[in-house]
């Protein structure tokens, strides 16, 4: 059932075992495989079932630190389906790698190993039509071995990588689950509600209700067993932090880590890959890419050996430049002698990076003293990338590059000499509740319980205690099966 | 538009690199491994210069006399080669040591576009920048890796090729 807040009752109850908060991909996938899992749900939604800009507004953000509003512009949305309603449906499961500590990675690793998500992978790939769990990047299964790499298989520090996208019925979460989510008898939908208080008893230690509020100046209560916040990196820290009627500075905040630790996927233009030969066949990776995401990584062998953080960067379509500086010189240097090639025959590829930040305690969401329009604080974001962090994607951008040149069928043009500057984020806002196993260390345990409430939970990638390469919302669903697997136990 | 350049150079290095790159790695480098196919390789630019002056010709006179076309590319080889020069004149001793080692033996004269070319040849083949990308014997110019070899292509182009003068027409997109 799916219930309109704004023309409830003043002051009406709604009870369940389980309270969701967020209708994006985490609180979805919760919410209805709780619902299977016979658990009562409630479903709360600050949005309506479409993009309404009140509700979008809600979103508004003062920035700090290395914030830009290209970092947040338009990378959340606040309505049924949440973020998954620009979702790319790009999926693909961090590796065993991403989840070890690494020791050149201040704060690096997760409190599990990938055998914990493994399952909930495989899940998640069947929820989601993925005819598979992994995809490798195989020539042969591809259908592209007779043609010319532009990164060798051989290479030791860069490796082709492949991604699987959702089939287009189901990226948007919204659209698709609505049946689903208004036919469960299990499931109350209740939609333009924004929560603004989560109270917890006298104690402190277990949440009694949250309390909604509505453009209509309704004020709504939610009574469960077990609550959820599933409202994304930025929202989930403004919400335990402006919870803080009981325990001071917020619910969880003990040690002072509600909000910290935030991370993205800085964004940039690697720069072009000038191929030497306009004339040659495509290569394997432009003949897919016309199709298919494809890109290449950095091994764990050259992290290790270089001290990397993560990196993808994949062929992207956007017109280039129409000549990169000295390109004659370059064609001269990589064609045989009496083979000059004219201007006009140039062929590049664009490419485009994305690289992870390592997770940095002062990089945070804090509260503002502004209100937004239904009273509740406004977040502010201190977005902080580190040194190493930007030495890393410089890094990562010369490694791709050599590379390329060792392939010999092409060179590439790094776009920014000094290394990549931070333009835009990737939309992907991790890490300002951080899992761990001792409460000093994060804000929930391994199953995204805050460490020191007995009944509250978090889900999505707010959890991640690091990002990774990969685009989060595979592992964002797998993470959601995996609590409504441990949630559903606690009411059987 | 095509420009033209001398068939030897009255400069020798191109532009500030003339004075700070190549001079000062040359004082410091005295005693260095190197340093006399170094010298040799200075020392044409001297010889041209030396040349000029006994001939009374000047550059002007000397294009006249045996003008040499400069494509485009070999503009942008030279443009390459100053911005090494310029930004990266710990290389340049080296380089130069790799490029002198790339021009034939026999010659002792001005490095004009005809033997930077047939450098570049040598300089360029294929396995031999490959040995040298598997060394990690590779630098960034500008935004492009060239393996040290191929940065001592542009070296040579640097010397055969004269420097612009200021504002002078090298592609808008390329950084004099």
């Amino acid at each position: 059932m799916i219930i309109g807040g704004a023309n409830v009752q003043d002051g009406r109850t709604f009870e369940a075992d389980v309270c969701i908060v967020g209708s994006g991909a985490a609180g979805l996938t919760l919410a209805l495989d709780l619902a299977r899992r016979g658990a009562s749900v409630i479903l709360v939604e600050s949005g309506g079932m479409v993009f309404q800009k009140q509700s979008n507004d809600l979103l508004d953000i003062e920035l700090g630190g290395q914030s830009t509003p290209a970092l947040i512009a338009g990378t959340r949305e606040r309505f049924f389906g949440g973020t998954t309603n620009h979702w790319g449906g790009v999926c693909r499961t961090f590796d065993d790698f991403e989840f070890e500590p690494h020791p050149w990675v201040p704060n690096s690793g997760w409190p599990f190993g990938l055998d914990a998500l493994d399952p909930y992978y495989t899940a998640a790939a069947a929820l989601l039509g993925l005819p598979e769990v992994r995809r490798t990047y195989d020539p042969e299964a591809l259908g592209v071995a007779d043609r010319p790499a532009l990164v060798r298989p051989t290479e030791r520090d860069l490796q082709a990588a492949i991604w699987r996208r959702v089939p287009l019925e189901r990226v948007r979460m919204g659209p698709w689950r609505k049946d689903e989510v208004s036919s469960n008898p299990k499931i109350q939908c209740v939609v333009h509600t924004t929560i603004a208080q989560i109270h917890p008893g006298p104690s402190g230690e277990k949440i009694t209700s949250m309390e909604g509020r509505t453009f209509s100046g309704r004020t709504l209560h939610f009574r469960a067993r077990d609550y959820v916040l599933c409202t994304g990196a930025v929202e989930n820290a403004r919400l335990l932090l402006a919870s803080d009627a009981v325990v001071p500075h917020g619910l969880g905040n003990e040690h002072d880590l509600v909000g910290r630790y935030f991370m993205d996927h800085p964004a940039n233009v690697l720069g072009q890959l000038l191929l030497t030969d306009p004339d040659a066949p495509a290569s394997q990776e432009e003949h897919l890419a016309e199709n298919e995401l494809v890109g290449w990584t950095t091994t764990p062998a050259a992290r290790r050996a270089h001290k990397l953080q993560g990196f993808m960067s994949w062929v992207f379509p956007r017109r280039p430049p129409e000549k990169l500086p000295y390109e004659l010189a370059i064609r001269e240097l990589v064609q045989p002698l009496g083979q000059r090639q004219k201007p006009s025959s140039s062929r590049y590829l664009n490419i485009v990076i994305n690289w992870e930040q390592s997770p940095n305690p002062l990089s945070r969401v804090t509260l503002s003293p502004k209100l937004d329009a239904l009273g509740i604080r406004k977040p502010h974001l201190h977005w902080a990338v580190t040194a190493e962090d930007l030495a890393s994607a410089k890094k990562s951008c010369e490694l791709f590059s050599v590379a390329v040149a060792r392939a010999g069928l092409g060179r590439v043009h790094l776009e920014e000499v000094a290394g990549p500057v931070i333009t835009m984020g990737g939309g992907h806002q991790m890490g300002t509740t951080r899992m761990s196993i001792a409460p000093k260390d994060g804000v929930t345990d391994v199953n995204g319980r805050v460490h020191s409430l007995d009944n509250l939970f978090v889900g999505g990638s707010s959890l991640f205690p690091t990002g990774g390469w990969q685009h989060p919302t595979f592992s964002i669903v797998a993470l959601a099966l995996r609590q409504a697997d441990f949630l559903s136990s606690r009411h059987r | 538009m095509q420009m033209q350049s001398t068939n030897n150079t009255s400069r020798g290095l191109p532009g500030h690199a003339a004075h700070s790159g190549i001079q000062g790695t040359r004082q410091h480098n005295a005693s260095m491994a190197g340093a006399c196919s170094r010298r040799r390789f200075l020392c044409r630019t001297a010889i041209s210069v030396t040349a000029i002056a006994a001939l009374g010709v000047t550059p002007f006179n000397a294009v006249r006399a045996a003008p040499v076309t400069a494509q485009p590319a070999d503009l942008e080889l030279a443009a390459l080669g100053r911005w090494l020069i310029d930004n990266k004149p710990e290389l340049v001793t080296r380089l130069e040591a790799i490029a002198n080692d790339a021009l034939p033996s026999t010659l002792d004269q001005p490095i004009d576009l005809p033997s930077a070319s047939a450098a570049k040849a040598r300089l360029t083949q294929h396995q031999r920048v490959a040995d040298e990308l598997a060394r990690g014997d590779f630098v960034f110019a500008d935004g492009w890796l060239l393996s040290h070899s191929e940065a001592a292509a542009t070296l040579l182009f640097a010397l055969a090729v004269p420097a612009p003068a200021p504002a002078a027409a090298l592609p808008a997109n390329v950084q004099p």
